[in-house]
């Protein structure tokens, strides 16, 4: 954790104000395990796309599903770094289209849930079993509403795919990726004083906490009334580098630096 | 409240306080009247004014950037936007509908409508939710089915006969592709060189948004500015079809006199330009393209069934107007009821169910698409309406139709699923082949 932080203010302290790559994010297994993750390197190029892939969180043995092998396509991303459990949670996303490179399978595959809910291929965008999806729908759902708040994921999606004519799927894996923070503040007292501890998330969290931004994000666009407009455009305006979520996260990220020293306190 | 009524005035540019413009904005009448607040502001204002105004008007003008541009390149815009994902929309390439491409051969290809019918269809708009798909993917096209060859087999008979012997009704579950149909029907007749009155919309003729005034000495009701905007919707569709045609007398439409012989688009022209005269020319137009047999007539109704109950037009009692009493409405239902005919020609009429209130029993009742107890009175005014019709059932889709729909998809990047067979199945299966489903299914996953 110190390390990730020293990473992290050695980043910042040069690049105040710009977007934080995604190489910015050491996972948690990094954490655990005390070693680094040798995929790791600094992206010169456009601050707006995340470079490579995480290694997933857990390296525990997920027997291979049925279902994902036998609709799987030959072009999925077999060969990237973590073998069997990257290699069962790409291949929901198997069958991908042309152009996609494999790149962007791994990245996507390696988020909290994949590895644990085989999803066979043409689940891969579904609102139900796919689990980025479902956490988004189940963040905007109110009062038990699931049908409601499943609209207003799919005509976002849909209204993001009518303005730039691009899988709306990957724009947002790429805008919450983008907006969520790697550490949360824990408060706790020490004596008499209240200290903010930097702690590590789950990805589940880190995601949640995305969500969460860009749904006050959009709450505060003047001119679009309706919430797929809104939502639609936060996500576009994440991608794009400009966002409440994006100022958010980095004012996260800067009170984390400055209480990095509390890191190491036991409580 | 105040905030919207200030950003339309062109006070927005100035760099008085917010205070200073909101006193600009109230007219001058009421600026004399002393309320609490203003006593409690002008208290207050000589505190606060100084720090207040750098702030608020700078949050006016950044305002004013955001709203022009798109939100998600930020205000000012000059954000750049993310390369990777903003690509340039790319039509779909489809073949053209025409005649000779509505064959059985071509059932299951999704067929552009040709160049020549996009201006005239474009006179009119589409019927609502089909337009939401054409905004979506472009060019617009439609699927051929099995309905379609065989719906447009029947219109190509009735070429030759008179229009009383054709009157038919398309009906079907929602979504199933009534208004399609009806659509490709319209293409494939102004093709083929009909004389073609498309309606996309009979609801808005029904709901009061056209003025409407009372004839001297009858019960009838005339919309002056309805009738005009049709006939010059009619003139632009048609106009070079209508050069052929002249009118066989004098007549007198209005204040203006017309003489025998003059074409019909010039007589068109008449109603475009005066209002008040749109009516008689439209009955007049009517009469004439009915009484020559060398060029057939096409009149096509979308949401019929809101000619075939009350409407929201109220006479001078206050009871709700029957379509038979504004001019316009009746002029059509004489057509559709056979009490008038062209004497080559065709009615074609699509219901619709957007509009749960717009649904007329009478009519379900009368087509056979609905059962009611025998005892339960239907309305007796527009009852005799509604005798003759055929009705003819759009059904949804087959396998093959809705598989050529969604290699469509695909290649219009709907979705963007490989497009495989379970996938297909899937989205075929949940939304049972009902076209608008299969869309939503596609389209948004749900």
């Amino acid at each position: 954790m110190l390390r990730s932080l020293t990473r992290l203010s050695g980043f910042s302290a040069s690049r105040i104000g710009f977007q934080q790559p995604a190489v910015a994010r050491i996972s948690i297994a990094s954490f655990h395990m005390g070693t680094r993750p040798n995929a790791v390197s600094v992206s010169t190029s456009t601050a707006t796309s995340p470079s490579t892939p995480l290694p997933p969180p857990m390296a525990a043995s997920i027997p291979k599903s049925d279902i994902s092998t036998t609709t799987a396509n030959a072009t999925t991303a077999q060969g990237t770094d973590a073998g069997p459990v990257t290699g069962a949670s790409s291949e929901q996303l198997g069958g991908e289209e042309e152009d996609k490179n494999t790149q962007d399978d791994a990245e996507s595959a390696a988020s909290g849930f994949a590895e644990f809910t085989p999803v066979s291929p043409e689940q891969a965008r579904s609102l139900t079993q796919n689990p980025i999806l479902s956490q988004l729908v189940n963040t905007i759902m109110k009062d038990g509403k699931k049908a409601r708040a499943q609209r207003f994921v799919a005509d976002a999606l849909l209204e993001i795919r009518s303005r730039t004519q691009s899988d709306p799927y990957h724009v947002i894996l790429d805008a919450l990726e983008l907006a969520s923070p790697i550490l949360k503040l824990t408060a706790i007292k020490k004596g008499s004083k209240v200290l903010q501890v930097p702690t590590p998330m789950t990805e589940r969290q880190r995601r949640r906490k995305a969500i969460v931004w860009i749904l006050e994000a959009s709450d505060k666009r003047k001119g679009e009334k309706q919430l797929k407009d809104r939502l639609a455009s936060e996500f576009l305006a994440v991608v794009n580098g400009n966002s409440g979520a994006l100022v958010k996260k980095n004012q996260l990220h800067k009170m984390a630096l400055a209480n990095r020293a509390n890191a190491s306190l036991k409580y | 409240m105040a905030h919207r009524f200030l950003a339309s005035t062109p006070l927005l540019r100035t760099s008085l306080s917010l205070t200073a413009r909101a006193r600009a904005a109230v007219p001058a009448q009421y600026a004399n009247y002393v309320t609490a607040s203003a006593v409690v502001m002008a208290g207050g204002k000589a505190k606060k004014a100084a720090p207040k105004i750098k702030a608020q008007s700078n949050s006016f003008r950044k305002k004013k950037g955001a709203d022009d541009d798109k939100g998600e390149s930020g205000s000012g815009g000059a954000t750049r936007l993310n390369e990777k994902y903003y690509k340039p929309s790319v039509p779909v390439k489809v073949e053209e509908f025409l005649p000779s491409t509505a064959t059985k051969e071509h059932v299951g290809q999704v067929l552009g409508f040709p160049s020549t019918v996009v201006p005239a269809l474009a006179q009119t708009a589409y019927p609502t939710l089909l337009s939401e798909q054409f905004e979506l993917i472009k060019p617009a096209a439609l699927v051929v089915r099995d309905s379609t060859v065989s719906f447009l087999e029947k219109v190509d008979k009735a070429m030759k006969t008179p229009s009383a012997q054709s009157r038919i009704v398309l009906t079907g579950e929602a979504g199933s592709g009534k208004s399609a149909l009806l659509l490709q029907t319209v293409s494939h007749c102004l093709s083929a060189g009909w004389i073609v009155i498309y309606v996309p919309k009979a609801t808005t003729w029904m709901n009061s948004s056209f003025a409407y005034n009372k004839v001297a000495n009858t019960t009838s009701f005339v919309q002056p500015l309805l009738a005009s905007n049709l006939v010059g919707q009619i003139q632009n569709v048609n106009k070079s079809i209508l050069d052929k045609i002249t009118t066989s007398e004098t007549a007198t439409v209005g204040r203006h006199e017309v003489e025998k012989g003059t074409k019909l688009s010039a007589l068109l022209e008449v109603g475009v330009k005066d209002q008040f005269a749109a009516q008689d020319v439209m009955e007049l137009f009517m009469k004439e393209i009915g009484a020559q047999k060398d060029i057939p007539t096409l009149v096509a109704v979308d949401e019929v069934n809101s000619l075939f109950r009350p409407t929201q037009y109220l006479s001078q009692d206050g009871k709700e107007l029957d379509p038979e009493h504004l001019k316009l409405s009746k002029l059509f239902l004489n057509y559709i009821s056979g009490k008038s005919t062209f004497k080559h020609g065709a009615i074609v009429a699509a219901t619709s169910d957007t509009l749960l209130a717009n649904k007329s029993e009478v009519l379900e009742v009368t087509l056979g698409v609905k059962e009611v107890s025998p005892y339960k009175r239907l309305s007796q005014t527009i009852l005799p309406w509604t005798q003759g019709l055929t009705s003819v059932e759009v059904p949804n889709y087959t396998r093959e139709e809705a598989k050529g729909v969604f290699d469509y998809y695909k290649k219009a990047n709907i979705f963007f699923d490989a497009a495989s067979e379970p996938l297909f199945l899937n989205k075929f299966i949940t939304s049972n082949g009902n076209p608008r489903k299969f869309f939503t299914a596609c389209a948004k996953g749900i």
